[in-house]
């Protein structure tokens, strides 16, 4: 039988020093925002350009992409550079965001051992780190399409797409980071899992344009799903109809609870087996 | 108060050297997932009242630290239940589990958060911190450029901003210099009388006399003696040879 009791009460003590501290949702806030903040400046730290690089990255990958797919293979499909570069930001954020969990696990395990706090912030922390770069490379693709293509109301849903992936990512990071703690591999799987991933996203090409079962795929694929209504929203100036959307939505959010249920499941586990 | 009742510990550690996905499903073939099991804890029964300073003695690997991971929540017992009513600082221990590749600043607001400041208030704390830990010019330096004591002592000084009135102290003496070991006593001594609750392992039986008002005694993660110090530091001192093949 185990069964830990711990309920916070305030100082008893007559004497104790009186400070009025924050409470426990503001604390685990200013957790996540501490430890994503350190990481993300650690990430610039050492570079000349600093933090000018977050935004000078995905500027140079726009100016690769537009190179290859205007010069090298000229591509048939309708706005292409928009479409390639819907597709490459929101994966890449989906990658970083995955696989960052592992190793943020693994940085923060020495801390698991001094301190009690929900373990899941760290992970929830090195989303945030992820989101930073994402949100100006979102900001960016939407300027684009903004001043080079057209400005509609339904550009504004952008930020439906964009939750669904950031609540994706954060979940599937929960489930791998715990199966790290036994399986230590899981990382190295993770890499080939999310190279195949993007050939069975539509990052690069139009589902209704390949072979059936590829298209099905992709289609069923959630990142792939949240990419047709980022760019029927921010590109084709159309909708998905409603029950892809209610459907995916529900997903993505279902994934980010059964990840965070699974987690704090185990989460125990983590200062004994990872440190 | 705390109450631990029936307590143990058991840890599994795997003949595998490497836990991976590859290594389980060659093992499963082949022999099957073997492992040792390690009594870290045995059977431990334990109170401690509001406001007592409680000092734990025993052999290098006796179970003292895995006991206040298990008090302060870090480690979930095998089995047993632990009952504490009370918020509890982090385990201040040699290093606090702090980011070595990170500046003492960036340590410094971690640790604030976690203790559940907001940046406002760390920000009033940081020269306070950075003062007692006599590291006023290294607060941007990274911690791993810093000696070990230098960090010791940045922990311990930034683990003492934590209001919980229960404290956990793991061997904190041992590094720092006489100045600095001066500093920490005269620190145990406030807490002291600001009533918190304290458990404190330490090899140091001088600083385990002067402070303590019930010392215990554990080897091989069972408690041995439970009593006033000075007689619990004898016995401990005549049979440490014997206790350890008990």
């Amino acid at each position: 039988m185990t069964n830990i009791q711990t309920t916070t009460v305030n100082i008893t003590a007559d004497n104790a020093p009186a400070v009025r501290r924050t409470t426990k949702w503001r604390q685990y806030y200013n957790i996540v925002r501490e430890l994503a903040l350190v990481d993300f400046r650690k990430k610039y730290h050492d570079s000349t350009l600093g933090y000018f690089w977050s935004m000078l990255n995905p500027l140079l990958i726009f100016a690769v992409y537009h190179f290859v797919f205007s010069y090298l293979f000229v591509s048939k499909l309708h706005k292409f550079t928009l479409y390639l570069l819907t597709g490459v930001f929101f994966y890449n954020f989906f990658m970083d965001a995955t696989s960052s969990a592992i190793g943020a696990l693994r940085r923060r395990s020495r801390l698991t051992k001094t301190i009690y706090f929900p373990r899941y912030l760290i992970v929830f922390s090195s989303s945030a780190t992820a989101v930073f770069s994402f949100a100006i490379n979102t900001l960016l693709i939407c300027a684009v399409a903004m001043i080079f293509d057209h400005v509609s109301f339904l550009q504004i849903f952008v930020i439906v797409p964009f939750i669904l992936l950031i609540l994706l990512a954060t979940g599937i990071g929960m489930m791998i980071a715990i199966l790290f703690i036994h399986f230590r591999d899981i990382s190295d799987i993770w890499t080939v899992l999310l190279t195949l991933g993007f050939w069975l996203t539509p990052v690069m090409y139009d589902p209704t344009y390949v072979p059936a079962p590829l298209a099905n795929v992709a289609l069923l694929n959630p990142v792939g799903r949240i990419l047709v209504m980022l760019r029927g929203f921010l590109i084709y100036d159309n909708y998905p109809p409603w029950t892809f959307t209610i459907s995916t939505i529900l997903f993505c959010v279902g994934i980010f609870f059964f990840g965070w249920w699974i987690f704090v499941k185990y989460e125990h586990r983590i200062p004994e087996y990872v440190a | 108060m705390i109450i631990l009742e029936n307590i143990s510990k058991v840890f599994k550690i795997p003949h595998e050297r490497t836990k991976t996905l590859f290594h389980k499903i060659i093992s499963i073939s082949k022999r099957g997932y073997t492992y040792e099991e390690l009594f870290a804890l045995k059977n431990i029964s334990l109170r401690v009242r509001q406001g007592e300073f409680v000092g734990i003695i025993g052999k290098n690997g006796s179970g003292k630290s895995t006991l206040l991971r298990v008090i302060a929540g870090i480690y979930r017992p095998s089995s047993g239940t632990v009952t504490v009513n009370e918020e509890i600082s982090p385990l201040l221990e040699l290093g606090l589990g702090f980011d070595p590749s990170f500046s003492c600043l960036d340590n410094i607001y971690v640790y604030g958060a976690l203790l559940g400041y907001s940046r406002k208030q760390m920000a009033k704390k940081v020269e306070e911190i950075l003062a007692f830990a006599e590291l006023e010019r290294f607060a941007d330096a990274k911690l791993e450029t810093l000696s070990s004591g230098m960090r010791m002592r940045l922990a311990f000084a930034i683990a003492i901003q934590s209001v919980a009135p229960v404290i956990l102290v793991d061997e904190v003496l041992a590094v720092g210099d006489k100045v600095f070991a001066e500093k920490c006593r005269s620190v145990f001594r406030r807490l002291k009388a600001e009533g918190r609750t304290i458990i404190f392992v330490s090899h140091d039986m001088g600083a385990i006399k002067e402070f303590c008002d019930r010392v215990i005694v554990i080897s091989d993660g069972r408690i041995v003696k439970d009593g006033d110090p000075s007689a619990m530091v004898t016995f401990y001192n005549q049979n440490i040879l014997k206790i350890a093949n008990t």
